[in-house]
């Protein structure tokens, strides 16, 4: 059985002695560490809203990656000036870690976890817009332990990273710099559908905001509630998505009008599928 | 283009303000002022014909004319601005009915088989397409119906169209499918516009003044006159404007225009500047005008999206009129943006109707690039 003293001696080599850690030189690695993440947080935005649109989702998404990295970094060169790193010491100090760590925060070191993957994999980047749970918005910022996305109304949602492990991360646009927009019309059965269809066709094509690179594509359904019709196309910069929607839905109004449609309005049915 | 732009005054800035460097050019941009007025020809002329251009447009469509086995219909595809009457002097030397844009945008298109009706084979040559159409769902049929008829062989044709519209016609309409490839000229290099201001620049409305760079005080055009022609300076100069202007003659031609500087007699607080300036002054036997660098007209960033709109608008239709604009704008708004545009020199009105001007024409394509904007293809 071990002596009271060689418990101590033992546990005493795991640190270094307290005279020879250079708390100057710790204290510099952290504030240059918080100083390039916090300027990356501030300064790469800034940047990527006067930049070249082309280049705006890969300069936002620099921040996390510089982030994780200077992170990493600073772990690396702090733990050595702290600890004596030798196997034995490796095991105990990651042993004690991640017990203490699972007890005590074992969702918040989930969603940090979770924010590296997320950081590697990509489910959503800065600057993508995704719909998590019944939430949809752009993501404003990816944080080590959450992001917040903006909604359409205006509203900031943190969201913590470890909703990845359970629930599907949709992407409106998956890194790209446009998104498929949809607007849809309701009509009257009795129409001339080729004429209504070739009329919201041409409502895309001849709009300000369409993506010259992507297709135009008009969909139809019979439904109970009448002929549904999406029209579903690109625009050139998803900023312009909800412009994009008003402009196909008001010009298409008057294109169904021209064309001898008539449109209905739906009932909201509890329980009905809206999106079959 | 612009960032060059704003990076050049930034590394002036930091030269003057730091290290106390001052512009070392032979004539100060601050000893200079635009070339405009009575005495200054060459800055208030017309663009004056570029024979180069003509020539190889003669060649190309006299070419297709004599071979029968080519398709029914030659379409030629002019960037922005084109306000030489390429193809109209082509039709009227070539003796080809010639179809005149309407007074109405989208109200009719030419009617291939009811005018000239003597001779179905007669060629006929419809020179400005984009005068012609309007971005809205209701003349797109009309559009689609006329292209497929000249597609299916209704009558020859030689079809001029802007690169612009003719990019938003292959999207709409799929123009470039229905269509044979359309030909374009071969894009003005340095060597290439350094021949053609050679060549203007022996006419009598050159020869009335002496062209010098402000950079060295050498001269930019050779004369009879005066010989001390700095070759690899003016070389560089028409390599930067042939860059500035992306190729284009008449774009090019504006942008010298805007280059071109006279002295102020007011400004003499660089007495040994001054004196040198004035000594080649003195010494030449014309006035001279002194060539700055061409350098980018960036747009301002206070506008905001609703003015890159406008732009693009104006660049698909070349010329409309406040009316036409807003029927292809989304939102009404946009249009208080023309007043700015207009102010700022990017927009101009001729005869009530805006149109880019074609000087700014770089800045602009470049800024509705980087806004994510569809662009023509050059």
């Amino acid at each position: 059985m071990a002596t009271t003293s060689e418990t101590v001696n033992k546990f005493g080599k795991l640190f270094t002695d307290f005279e020879q850690i250079s708390l100057v030189q710790i204290a510099l690695i952290l504030v240059a560490c918080w100083l390039t993440i916090y300027l990356s947080s501030r300064v790469l935005p800034w940047l990527a809203e006067r930049m070249p649109s082309r280049f705006r989702l890969l300069v936002l998404g620099a921040v996390p990656i510089i982030r994780l990295v200077m992170l990493v970094l600073a772990v690396l060169l702090i733990v050595p000036l702290v600890f004596n790193i030798n196997l034995q010491n490796f095991v105990l100090i990651t042993g004690t870690a991640g017990v203490a760590l699972g007890f005590a925060f074992k969702d918040y070191v989930s969603s940090l976890i979770a924010g590296v993957v997320a950081v590697l994999e990509r489910p959503y980047r800065q600057g993508d817009w995704v719909r998590i749970g019944g939430d949809y918005g752009e993501v404003v910022s990816v944080g080590m332990r959450a992001i917040t996305i903006l909604t359409p109304a205006d509203d900031a949602i943190t969201i913590p990273h470890e909703r990845i492990w359970k629930e599907n991360i949709s992407s409106s646009n998956d890194g790209e710099h446009t998104l498929m927009c949809v607007a849809q019309f309701y009509l009257m059965p009795e129409h001339d559908a080729e004429a209504v269809r070739e009329a919201l066709r041409d409502v895309a094509l001849t709009s300000a905001y369409l993506n010259w690179a992507r297709p135009v594509i008009v969909v139809l359904k019979q439904r109970p509630e009448g002929t549904r019709y999406e029209v579903k196309a690109y625009p050139f910069d998803m900023r312009d998505q909800f412009e994009f929607i008003s402009d196909l839905t008001v010009r298409g109004k008057l294109a169904i009008a021209r064309a001898g449609g008539v449109e209905v309005s739906v009932p909201v049915v509890a329980g009905a599928d809206q999106t079959a | 283009m612009p960032t060059l732009g704003v990076l050049a005054r930034f590394r002036q800035t930091v030269r003057e303000r730091v290290f106390h460097k001052t512009d070392t050019a032979f004539v100060g941009a601050d000893m200079l002022r635009l070339a405009q007025g009575a005495g200054q020809a060459t800055a208030l002329a017309e663009l004056l014909p570029c024979d180069l251009l003509k020539q190889e447009l003669k060649n190309t469509l006299d070419r297709w004319l004599s071979d029968e086995s080519q398709s029914a219909v030659k379409v030629v595809v002019f960037p922005p601005g084109e306000s030489s009457q390429h193809l109209e002097n082509w039709a009227e030397q070539a003796g080809l009915p010639l179809v005149t844009p309407p007074t109405v945008r989208a109200a009719a298109f030419p009617a291939l088989q009811a005018e000239h009706n003597d001779d179905p084979d007669q060629i006929v040559v419809v020179p400005h397409l984009e005068l012609w159409i309007l971005r809205e769902q209701s003349s797109l049929p009309e559009i689609r119906r006329w292209l497929v008829e000249l597609a299916l062989g209704a009558r020859p044709c030689v079809l001029g169209c802007s690169s612009w519209a003719w990019a938003w016609l292959s999207k709409a309409v799929g123009a470039d499918t229905l269509l044979p490839e359309p030909v374009m000229f071969r894009a003005f290099d340095g060597p290439r516009l350094q021949a053609w201001f050679g060549e203007l620049s022996a006419q009598a409305m050159f020869e009335r003044h002496a062209y010098r760079l402000a950079r060295n005080g050498k001269m930019l055009l050779p004369s009879e006159q005066e010989s001390d022609v700095d070759e690899g300076a003016a070389k560089d100069f028409f390599q930067k404007l042939a860059s500035r202007s992306l190729g284009i003659p008449w774009v090019a031609w504006q942008i010298w225009r805007r280059s071109l500087r006279v002295y102020r007699e007011d400004v003499s607080d660089q007495p040994d500047r001054l004196e040198a300036m004035q000594k080649v002054q003195a010494e030449s036997d014309r006035p001279v005008i002194w060539v700055v660098d061409p350098e980018p007209t960036p747009l301002p960033k206070r506008y905001e999206r609703s003015a890159l709109r406008v732009l693009h608008a104006l660049l698909i239709h070349e010329a409309m009129t406040g009316e036409e604009l807003a029927r292809v704008l989304p939102i009404a708004n946009d249009l208080l943006t023309l007043p700015a545009l207009l102010r700022d020199g990017f927009i101009e009105a001729i005869d009530g109707r805006y149109r880019c001007h074609v000087a700014t024409y770089p800045s602009v394509r470049t800024e509705l690039f980087d806004a994510g904007f569809r662009v023509d293809r050059l």
